[in-house]
């Protein structure tokens, strides 16, 4: 930008161009795809209100007023009430905790191990073929029928030692990030080696760098953008197995209101009491539909290519 | 290209061990006796003989093996025997893979009474999903960032982002229970004899297979027009317009084709998946396929019929990704091996 010449009698005029980052470009890029905003803002608006709705909106979810059992949407009940006559809005609003927060859980399991994997691999030849062996072993794996055979089998067990919620919890995030770390740990394979060719990573070897700093300081931070990419789909995908396994029974207990948990609980009563599962479904499905937005939107602006 | 195949069936076989080992173990080290059900009147005895008879004093690498044998050995000779009418051995004693909760009855044929209510109805979706979505992803792309394109993709995202669970549930809610069209349970008992039961069967069909449909569409939709997209930009699309081939040619005879070897693969890598989605429309529909059956088998502690079903579901993904990875060489020919 600027240059010193010979000639003293020039004046160099300094342009002063905005610095730009990598994550300066990819939010300009993410801000042109509307769906991506959108998906984002509906996001944030679920998260807050899930975490602060329970402080604004003062309702017991686990109260039980039989007098009221099966009430209709109304302006006492927003999201009307079951048949035991708990409000829905509170339950949907503290069971979207814990489905949002199985959601990030099971993302940074399943991103902590398969980036884990997908560098080793990619960056250790010896380790390459065993580490991508096991990953197709895994993914060989019936994913939903295991899952629901772990997690019956397992379920009585966690619970009785770790206390009802805590032992749900920890057995569903473990169970989905365990299968759900190998596309990650695959697309981080295949940039780390397409990364280990480039020039940079030759001059960081010529200077004497060393493997771990290499792969810490060259190599993880370029890969960044995939697995953020990887990482804001599984938490759909996290949300989604999670409601699945509450759905079918075998997630959480039937006193840990979760979306899916309430979705089924509401299944039997969908001829009378539609709104019992309705809701549940509709916020489920509006934060899938939002982090799958977003995740395009990611996609698009981390890749360079896509650039204009 | 049989080399190939050769070597890529005897890398499938540890693969399969594998898995077998990890489906056994799970369900041998998990804790849960299938004797700690039984009556508390049941002398002490008894109950040894009953586990020995079940098989569960033996240590575990001897039952592994032991299952391996039923499953890999006694099975095939059982089924062998079944289609061919001749005896083998001695077919009487021999110990097949049975259920604990439905008596003496061959896990295989509780399967097999299973599976045609889950092929009609995942079978007939995801044909249609492949016949309505590969169109829809190659109009998509030719029409790049067009209105229908636009609207092709925000529907595709809605589709596989709307769980079965949900949109089952709603259109039950709608056209079963508000407008009273379909009937909202599957009547697996139905036989067809006459039109009027045939109308009755597709009637049953048009919701479960609705939802399925819906979204597996999408998945392949996204991929068909990606894959399309791609091959548009090709070269030799260029040169077939140049040398005046009408656009019906060009897109059908030379994108088209050229994008749907990698929709192929996708389609037979989601063969396996489907059987493990048809889970949860089964469960809402009362459809008593394979999915419900394994269902059941969990809730009832079932251990044959579990590990049975999901070794079968294993051997379907492992099987699949076999066939993806051979047809691929088969229909790219740059793909040499």
């Amino acid at each position: 930008m600027t240059a010193t010449t010979a000639s003293p009698t020039l004046t160099v005029k300094v342009v002063q161009r905005k610095h730009r980052t990598l994550w300066g470009d990819a939010w300009i890029q993410f801000r042109r795809n509307r769906l991506a905003v959108f998906g984002l803002i509906v996001l944030v608006a679920l998260i807050l209100a899930v975490a602060a709705g329970p402080y604004v909106y003062r309702v017991d979810p686990k109260h039980i007023d039989i007098m009221a059992s099966g009430e209709a949407p109304s302006s006492t009940h927003p999201f009307g009430t079951d048949d035991l006559g708990r409000d829905l809005l509170a339950r949907n609003l503290y069971g979207g905790r814990i489905s949002l927060a199985v959601g990030f859980a099971a993302m940074l399991i399943a991103m902590t191990f398969g980036t884990t994997v997908g560098l080793l691999s990619g960056f250790v030849p010896r380790l390459d073929n065993f580490l991508m062996r096991f990953t197709d072993m895994m993914f060989a794996l019936p994913q939903l029928p295991l899952l629901l055979v772990i997690s019956s089998l397992l379920q009585d067990t966690l619970r009785r030692s770790l206390g009802q919620e805590l032992g749900a919890f920890l057995l569903v995030v473990t169970v989905i990030g365990m299968f759900g770390w190998m596309p990650t740990s695959r697309i981080v394979r295949g940039s780390v080696l397409s990364i280990k060719r480039k020039e940079y990573v030759e001059a960081a070897v010529n200077v004497g760098a060393r493997d771990n700093s290499i792969m810490m300081r060259h190599i993880l931070p370029n890969v960044f953008g995939s697995i953020i990419v990887a990482a804001t789909l599984e938490i759909a995908a996290a949300i989604l197995t999670e409601s699945t396994l509450s759905f079918l029974g075998l997630g959480f207990p039937s006193d840990v209101p979760t979306w899916g948990r309430l979705l089924y609980e509401g299944k039997d009563f969908l001829t009378t009491m539609p709104w019992i599962s309705f809701f549940p479904g509709l916020l489920i499905s509006l934060t899938i539909l939002a982090i799958n937005f977003m995740g395009d939107g990611l996609r698009d602006a981390l890749d360079p290519r896509q650039r204009q | 290209m049989g080399q190939y195949v050769f070597r890529r069936v005897l890398t499938a076989i540890p693969t399969l061990l594998f898995i077998s080992l990890i489906i056994f173990l799970l369900l041998d080290l998990a804790p849960g006796d299938p004797s700690a059900n039984l009556p508390l009147s049941i002398p002490q005895e008894v109950r040894v003989r009953i586990r020995e008879s079940l098989g569960l004093d033996e240590p575990v690498h001897i039952r592994y093996l032991k299952w391996m044998n039923q499953f890999f050995i006694v099975e095939p000779t059982a089924a062998l025997e079944k289609l061919t009418g001749l005896q083998i051995g001695d077919s009487e004693n021999r110990l097949r893979i049975v259920s604990w909760t439905s008596r003496g009855v061959p896990v295989i044929d509780l399967i097999l009474q299973r599976l045609p209510q889950t092929l009609w109805v995942v079978g007939l979706s995801y044909l249609l999903s492949v016949v309505i979505a590969v169109p829809l992803g190659v109009l998509g792309a030719y029409h790049h960032n067009g209105l229908f394109d636009q609207i092709n993709s925000v529907i595709s995202v809605i589709g596989f982002s709307l769980p079965t669970f949900f949109t089952g549930l709603l259109v039950i809610l709608v056209f079963g229970v508000w407008l009273g069209w379909f009937p909202t349970i599957y009547n697996t008992t139905l036989v067809i004899n006459s039109w009027e039961t045939f109308a009755q069967q597709i009637r049953q069909l048009v919701l479960p297979v609705f939802v399925l449909t819906f979204f597996q569409m999408a998945a392949i939709n996204r991929f068909t027009r990606s894959a399309a997209l791609e091959n548009l930009k090709q070269d030799y699309v260029r040169t077939a317009r140049a040398k005046g081939l009408n656009e019906q040619v060009v897109v059908v005879r030379h994108v088209v084709r050229n994008s749907l070897i990698p929709v192929v693969t996708l389609v037979a890598l989601g063969i396996p998946g489907i059987f493990g989605g048809a889970i949860i429309t089964e469960q809402i529909f009362r459809v008593n396929g394979l999915g419900a059956l394994l269902i059941l088998a969990i809730q009832s502690n079932d251990v044959p019929v579990v590990q049975t079903t999901l070794f079968i579901f294993a051997v379907l993904v492992v099987l699949f990704n076999l066939i993806a990875d051979v047809l691929y060489g088969v229909l790219d020919p740059r793909i040499r091996f």
